[in-house]
């Protein structure tokens, strides 16, 4: 393994140490995404991801439960080379409670000589039994391989996701801001393993800061 | 609470090592797969005739070396920035040079050239755009050297100067992305197109 690799290592397990000891409020779990893609004619392509969350710890004291797990299924159509639209739903099951989601995204990926930059906007209502909420995201990804200029079979890559999202329910506004530091592994093309840390933070507007914290675990396949 | 903090800190650490061993694990047991790949590549394990061929460009910025292995054939590649424009001079496994590439603005090429690359694209497809122009050229190592010492790039009898061009285009029904290399009268040569990586991790 290369110094990129064996520091990018390095860099999450330090991540990992210092959320772990100095956080007073302090949630963290897993969060296992498999995340299945199909190429369909005319530039149309299907999404199927199933998301669950397992927490592990809540206030400074373990708890192991599973909070909810989520499925989803998103169309998208190619409005440029680089450019897609999409639209899907996503069923979620929450405490034996069923929740409803309607997804609309639109993205954009740069390609620049090293980087890969993912710019996502998207719109989601949650309609559950007593509120439906509404949500504006904006989400910039950044890919960088760990060898070389461009990513190929068989090399690790390092994923930098930050995302803000706007939800308002019963006529109140709240702020969630994720980053993620997430390491790769390409096997082939269609064929991806990611593992990282996100921190998620919200009530920004609220007396008290909420802080989760995700190791993050994704696998995207190609079919 | 001091016990918690402890035991869930351990509890991460332990989450931390079994997830790297697994990569590990995957990325050792399946090195030995042939693929295509490109990797930097140390100055010592250059062919020195590369090497030497570079340093009389008169470049003056660090070069960076890469190899790219691919199913039936393998380069060398030295990329650089040389007096604002990017270079990547390509050679064959055993050093010889295959061809110079510099990196220029479309604009930058001649005005009857423009008009006949232009047209062929806008007769070809019914929306393109031009990412990225290079002119590409080829000839005996002295001539070559030369050229790039006088910045000149000119077609001529020892050189011949090629146009290679990356463009976005759509056809009838859907949106591709080419490789062109085009003549110095802006005649097509060859056209390859380029298989777009999959960025489903990046869109979901």
């Amino acid at each position: 393994m290369n110094t990129k690799i064996q520091f990018a290592i390095l860099f999450i397990i330090l991540i990992f140490s210092k959320i772990g000891s100095s956080q007073n409020s302090y949630q963290l779990g897993i969060l296992p995404v498999i995340n299945i893609n199909k190429k369909l004619p005319a530039d149309l392509k299907l999404n199927f991801k199933t998301e669950s969350r397992q927490i592990i710890c809540k206030e400074q004291h373990f708890d192991l439960k599973s909070e909810l797990i989520d499925f989803s299924t998103i169309i998208s159509t190619k409005v440029g080379l680089n450019n897609s639209l999409a639209g899907g739903y996503l069923l979620r099951i929450k405490n034996e409670n069923i929740i409803h989601r309607l997804v609309q995204q639109f993205t954009i990926i740069h390609n620049h000589s090293i980087f890969r930059f993912g710019h996502r906007f998207s719109s989601d209502q949650t309609f559950e039994k007593e509120s439906t909420t509404f949500r504006f995201r904006y989400r910039v990804s950044n890919q960088t391989p760990l060898n070389g200029q461009s990513l190929n079979s068989k090399e690790f890559y390092l994923k930098i996701n930050n995302e803000y999202l706007n939800s308002f329910e019963n006529g109140s506004y709240d702020l969630e801001i994720r980053l993620a530091l997430i390491l790769g592994y390409e096997f082939n093309d269609n064929n991806k393993l990611e593992f990282g840390l996100e921190n998620r933070s919200d009530s920004f507007l609220s007396e008290k800061l909420r802080n989760k914290s995700w190791i993050n675990i994704g696998w995207f396949i190609a079919i | 609470m001091k016990t918690n903090q402890s035991l869930y800190l351990n509890m991460i650490i332990r989450l931390a090592t079994i997830s790297i061993f697994i990569l590990i694990t995957v990325y050792t047991c399946t090195a030995q797969i042939k693929y295509e790949k490109e990797y930097r590549l140390n100055q010592d394990d250059v062919p020195k005739i590369a090497i030497e061929f570079v340093d009389k460009l008169g470049f003056k910025k660090k070069i960076k070396w890469y190899k790219e292995e691919g199913l039936n054939n393998t380069s060398i590649e030295a990329k650089t920035k040389h007096l604002s424009k990017k270079y990547s001079v390509e050679f064959n496994p055993k050093g010889e040079i295959e061809d110079i590439e510099v990196k220029i603005k479309f604009k930058e090429i001649p005005a009857k050239v423009q008009q006949n690359i232009s047209k062929y694209l806008n007769n070809n497809y019914q929306k393109n755009k031009i990412c990225k122009t290079q002119i590409q050229l080829s000839g005996g190592p002295n001539s070559l050297i030369d050229a790039v010492l006088r910045q000149n790039f000119k077609n001529n009898a020892e050189v011949v100067t090629r146009y290679e061009l990356v463009v976005k285009a759509k056809g009838y029904d859907k949106y591709q992305k080419f490789e062109f290399l085009f003549d110095d009268n802006g005649e097509m040569l060859s056209k390859a197109e380029i298989l777009l990586k999959n960025t489903d991790n990046l869109e979901y």
